[in-house]
């Protein structure tokens, strides 16, 4: 059975049985409260009568002879004066035969000889209706009567029936009433239920970007936050699987393709070598493409297995001191320097950053690596200029930062934000020619990260590059 | 009809006058090493060929000359190999793409723009070759009779004739002589005429491709033409001393 059932059958059941038994209750109380002050009043009038002949009797001077007709007479005078003609009152002597009666019905106690008690009463359902009937000895010196009482009180159970009447048919107006009201109620409460359910079913079928609308700020609502919450990060998740999965794809395609342009020509140039008459100038030429492009596998192999390291390795960050890195570096790059013909300058604020030295010197010889390219890149002019590299270290509020830069021939503007794409290459036969591979500046990517730390690339073409690297104090917790 | 055989240091059978050379052929190739490998071989093989080491390059040559047949790497610098198909295509010259992109995929979307041909790469010289000469077959831009000799054969209708006479060939000793034509004066290694005869690697089993050679040998009367070459397989001389 369906939430939306429960809870319908349930308001409406509810409102059936609490109209039902407050309206059973508060009738049988209200019927009780005018039966007892109808029996009051029927027993007060009938009281009063029987007051009222005493009196009358005691009334009369001393050794006036009772007759009867005199007692009929009084009940006459007494009925005209204080009588209701609802009630019937009936006086029997002592031998039990009428004298009087007055009214339609004075009950049947007399008939049915009640013996020596003074006085009793009680209500009586015969067929003509409800009646309270009483019976009282009057016992004085002229000798001993009989007083019955009769009141018709029908209609206080006439009036109950009639209003058990009204309120079945309210009740019944009630249900008739509260079904569509329920199915409204129950309708609006299991609405963002049902929209949880249709947002699961669509984050279920592959939707991540299905979410429910959250109103209100009660329980359910607050459940709808929870799911926005979960969709949310599933869908941030998800997205990163997939870029990463995108990101794999591209690498493994890139690769197959960087291994692939040198296998050609190895295999193309070696058959050609082994199963062709070739002059000696061709036999060499060939040989020398075998041996530039076998260079190449070398070098693409080397920078994989140190992508391969830096991915796999669990690194130790150190406490590292930067005047000490820098000279680490400067002992790295000295060579590549003098070779490229590229001056160096270095201006490093003492200070500590937490890294791995091998890595470290990895990722700033890449930059310099590129920095001195870039300088070789760009023609000086007659101005005499040469290509200078300069490192600056800088202690920052909460961290550190390093930044290389270069005066050479800087990166196209719309080519920054590609160049940490592996195997990305601005000018990809100059980059060959020198010996790249396409993936120093992933490489710097990958250890940056490693690092907690983040960079920024700056540059302008035919300026230069700045490229920042900040290392900050903690480690950052990344969300 | 005379025929008569040029002899020289690109191999190439003359006939009236007419060669290969003259199926100008366009390389848009941004690797220098490759280019030149396919432009050696190609121009070994008789082709005359342009190579273009840029898509914007390739472009331009195509606007200004008219070539039989492109081929086209498909990433390359400035225009792309696919962008290149279109314009080619439009001046109806047929296209062969030379693709690292090995996957079925890329080849299914290299084929249905048009390309007539999918290498990728790394590849045999020898398929290219027979690749090249199939495209150009199929837009006859290249004779469908090739005479060697006293040998007159026609590639479509898979026949051969000696001196006028009919000689039956089975499929694989046709296929064996379309590929010896092919690559003169090249050694061909056992494992690469099993290869490309017979479609599928090479299991060091030499005596099928030994014994379909010399019946080969025998039924065209070739035992000049194809010599052993030792310990590697055969050769097809295009001139006979």
């Amino acid at each position: 059975m369906k939430l939306f059932w429960k809870q319908f059958t349930a308001i409406v059941c509810l409102l059936v049985i609490l109209f039902a038994v407050f309206g059973c209750v508060f009738l049988q109380t209200s019927f009780q409260i005018m039966l007892e002050r109808e029996k009051e009043r029927g027993l007060e009038e009938w009281k009063m009568f029987q007051f009222a002949l005493l009196a009358s009797m005691e009334g009369l001077p001393e050794g006036y002879p009772i007759e009867n007709d005199v007692m009929t007479e009084m009940s006459e005078t007494i009925e005209d004066s204080i009588g209701n003609p609802e009630n019937g009152i009936a006086l029997y002597n002592e031998e039990r035969q009428l004298i009087y009666k007055n009214g339609m019905y004075y009950g049947a106690l007399m008939a049915e000889n009640i013996g020596t008690e003074k006085a009793m009463w009680r209500l009586t359902d015969t067929e003509e209706g409800h009646y309270l009937e009483a019976l009282s000895r009057i016992t004085s010196s002229s000798g001993t009567y009989y007083l019955a009482f009769g009141r018709n009180i029908q209609y206080v159970y006439d009036a109950r029936d009639r209003l058990y009447e009204q309120y079945r048919n309210t009740v019944l107006l009630v249900i008739v009433l509260s079904v569509p009201v329920s199915w409204f109620m129950a309708y609006h409460f299991t609405k963002p239920i049902r929209q949880l359910v249709k947002a699961t079913r669509d984050l279920a079928r592959g939707n991540y970007q299905s979410r429910v609308e959250v109103k209100g700020e009660d329980e359910l609502a607050g459940l709808m936050l929870e799911f926005n919450r979960m969709a949310r990060r599933l869908e941030r998740s998800i997205w990163q699987l997939e870029d990463a999965a995108r990101r794999q794809e591209e690498f493994t395609g890139s690769f197959a393709h960087e291994l692939k342009t040198p296998l050609t020509s190895i295999i193309g140039y070696g058959d050609m070598l082994r199963s062709m008459d070739l002059t000696e100038d061709e036999k060499r030429s060939s040989s020398d493409y075998i041996y530039q492009q076998g260079k190449r596998l070398e070098r693409l192999s080397l920078k994989m297995m140190e992508l391969v390291r830096v991915d796999k390795q669990g690194i130790t960050l150190k406490a590292l001191k930067t005047r000490e890195l820098a000279y680490e570096i400067e002992r790295f790059t000295k060579r590549l320097l003098w070779e490229k013909n590229v001056a160096w300058e270095k201006n490093i604020a003492p200070g500590i950053v937490f890294g791995d030295l091998d890595l470290l010197c990895s990722l700033f010889g890449n930059l310099i690596d590129n920095g001195a390219k870039a300088c070789g890149r760009k023609n000086y002019g007659e101005t005499g200029g040469q290509g200078k590299i300069l490192l600056t270290g800088r202690q920052e509020k909460n961290g550190y930062s390093f930044s290389v830069e270069d005066n050479g021939c800087g990166i196209p503007a719309d080519e920054v934000g590609k160049i940490t794409e592996a195997f990305y290459m601005v000018d990809k036969s100059r980059a060959r020619k020198e010996g790249g591979a396409g993936i120093g500046m992933t490489l710097c990517n990958r250890i940056i990260k490693l690092h907690c730390a983040r960079w920024k690339i700056d540059s302008a073409e035919g300026e230069g590059t700045k490229v920042y690297i900040f290392f900050p104090e903690e480690e950052e917790e990344d969300d | 009809m005379s025929y008569f055989w040029a002899v020289g240091r690109a191999g190439v059978w003359h006939r009236d006058g007419r060669d290969k050379s003259l199926n100008k052929i366009l390389i848009v190739e941004d690797e220098e090493a490759i280019a030149n490998l396919i432009r050696i071989n190609l121009q070994h093989a008789g082709y005359s060929c342009e190579v273009a080491n840029d898509g914007t390059t390739g472009a331009d040559m195509l606007e200004k000359n008219s070539y039989d047949l492109c081929l086209f790497d498909i990433m390359l610098p400035g225009i792309n190999g696919y962008e290149l198909l279109e314009y080619a295509k439009s001046l109806n010259m047929p296209v062969i793409f030379l693709s690292a992109k090995g996957e079925t995929l890329d080849k299914v979307k290299g084929l249905k723009m048009g390309a007539d041909d999918y290498i990728t790469k790394p590849f045999e010289i020898i398929e290219l070759l027979a690749r090249v000469e199939n495209v150009l077959r199929r837009f006859h831009k290249m004779e469908q009779d090739i005479n060697i000799g006293d040998l007159e054969i026609n590639v479509t209708a898979r026949t051969v004739k000696k001196d006028g006479r009919d000689i039956n060939l089975t499929i694989k000793e046709f296929d064996l002589l379309l590929l010896f034509m092919r690559n003169p004066d090249r050694a061909l290694y056992r494992e690469m005429i099993y290869e490309q005869v017979w479609d599928s690697p090479y299991m060091g089993d030499s005596r099928t491709v030994d014994l379909h050679v010399q019946r080969l040998r025998r039924k065209a009367g070739l035992e000049q033409r194809i010599e052993s070459v030792y310990k590697v397989g055969y050769r097809f001389r295009s001139s006979v001393s």
